[in-house]
């Protein structure tokens, strides 16, 4: 039987035509669809404050001071403002805290929260305070920042570790402009053996 | 004791006050520093770091009645090694302490007072000297430039402990 004889007959063609085409437009509606659910914003951060008025992910957020230069960075997958409170808040967030002279710390925590006018924040849930240059770290629940004076501060028990030193203390504060920390209450610090 | 060495220094105070640009950390109020059977207490009580970041002196200055204290037990059978000083330098590395200024230590029945005292905590070494410290300026100098040393005859050791 040559081939041609076995190709299905005319019309047979035509309904196979149909066929796909029917299917090809069913394909490309379920995308269309698809698309607005995959548009849509996700669930509203749930906040005792109410629904915010914005939210945003995937940010870098930078402030700079008065001179123009950046004081600060904070990048967060999520970031939501209420207006009822003007607080706007951040999961996950990454600080990055510049000096006037370069100085440079990094705060992470799980939660942030802005204050009205963003000059200060508060860090929660697992706060760490970290400065690279000395490679020293300070772990505490809750951590406050004021920008203006470039203060930050604990007043949950905070533990300072440096190479093998630990030391705790029940609150903390520290100055990024003067790179300078105290701790303060019950000090109790641990240096480990001198190695010869 | 030598397995002091060993042994962690752990530090009790109110406050520590870490400045990265002055390159100092200092423990205030009443601090109390253990490594082992070694004690030192003060009013306040500067580290000094290696360059291996790890500890190599704490200078404490002040403590009851103006003097920082220090004690160890040179052996388990020995009587306590006491000394006191305005100035305390205890060189953690090397096992020496040095006292300047109103320096005063016990050691063994012994007693030596004098502007400098320098101890070394395992040969159990002692260096006295009138004046606190070769370099140091006139102001410091305070002790009248005279060592003090009570010595116990051997004899007598056994009997006053």
């Amino acid at each position: 039987m040559a081939f041609r004889d076995r190709l299905p007959s005319g019309r047979t063609r035509a309904r196979l035509g149909i066929l796909v085409l029917v299917l090809a437009l069913g394909g490309v509606l379920t995308l269309i669809d698809q698309r607005n659910t995959l548009m849509s914003p996700g669930p509203a951060p749930d906040s005792e404050q109410g629904v915010p008025d914005y939210y945003l992910e995937g940010v870098t957020y930078t402030r700079f001071d008065d001179q123009g230069r950046v004081s600060q960075t904070m990048e967060s997958p999520r970031v939501s403002h209420t207006p009822a409170d003007d607080v706007t808040r951040a999961v996950t967030p990454h600080f990055t805290l510049l000096g006037d002279d370069g100085n440079r710390w990094t705060a992470d925590g799980e939660h942030a929260t802005l204050g009205p006018n963003a000059n200060t924040f508060e860090l929660s849930g697992n706060a760490v305070l970290h400065q690279p240059a000395d490679n020293w770290q300070l772990e505490t629940d809750v951590l406050h920042y004021d920008i203006p004076s470039q203060h930050a501060w604990s007043d949950s028990g905070a533990v300072f570790t440096q190479n093998e030193q630990r030391t705790r203390g029940d609150c903390f504060n520290g100055w990024v402009s003067e790179d300078r920390m105290t701790l303060e209450g019950n000090v109790q610090g641990f240096h480990p053996p001198i190695r010869q | 004791l030598e397995s002091d060495r060993q042994k962690p220094i752990n530090i009790g105070a109110d406050a520590l006050n870490i400045d990265n640009r002055a390159g100092t950390a200092v423990y205030t109020g009443a601090v109390e520093v253990d490594q082992g059977t070694m004690k030192l207490r003060s009013t306040r009580v500067e580290l000094k770091r290696a360059q291996s970041g790890g500890l190599s002196s704490l200078t404490a200055r002040g403590g009851d009645g103006g003097r920082a204290y220090i004690e160890q037990q040179p052996a388990p059978n020995d009587p306590l090694a006491k000394g006191w000083g305005n100035t305390i330098i205890y060189h953690a590395g090397e096992r020496r302490v040095e006292l300047i200024g109103n320096a005063e230590l016990h050691q063994n029945g012994d007693t030596f007072n004098g502007g400098y005292v320098e101890y070394f905590l395992d040969s159990r070494q002692v260096n006295a000297r009138g004046s606190q410290s070769a370099k140091s300026s006139s102001s410091e100098s305070s002790s009248g430039g005279r060592v003090r040393m009570q010595l116990t005859p051997e004899e007598q050791q056994g009997s006053s402990q």
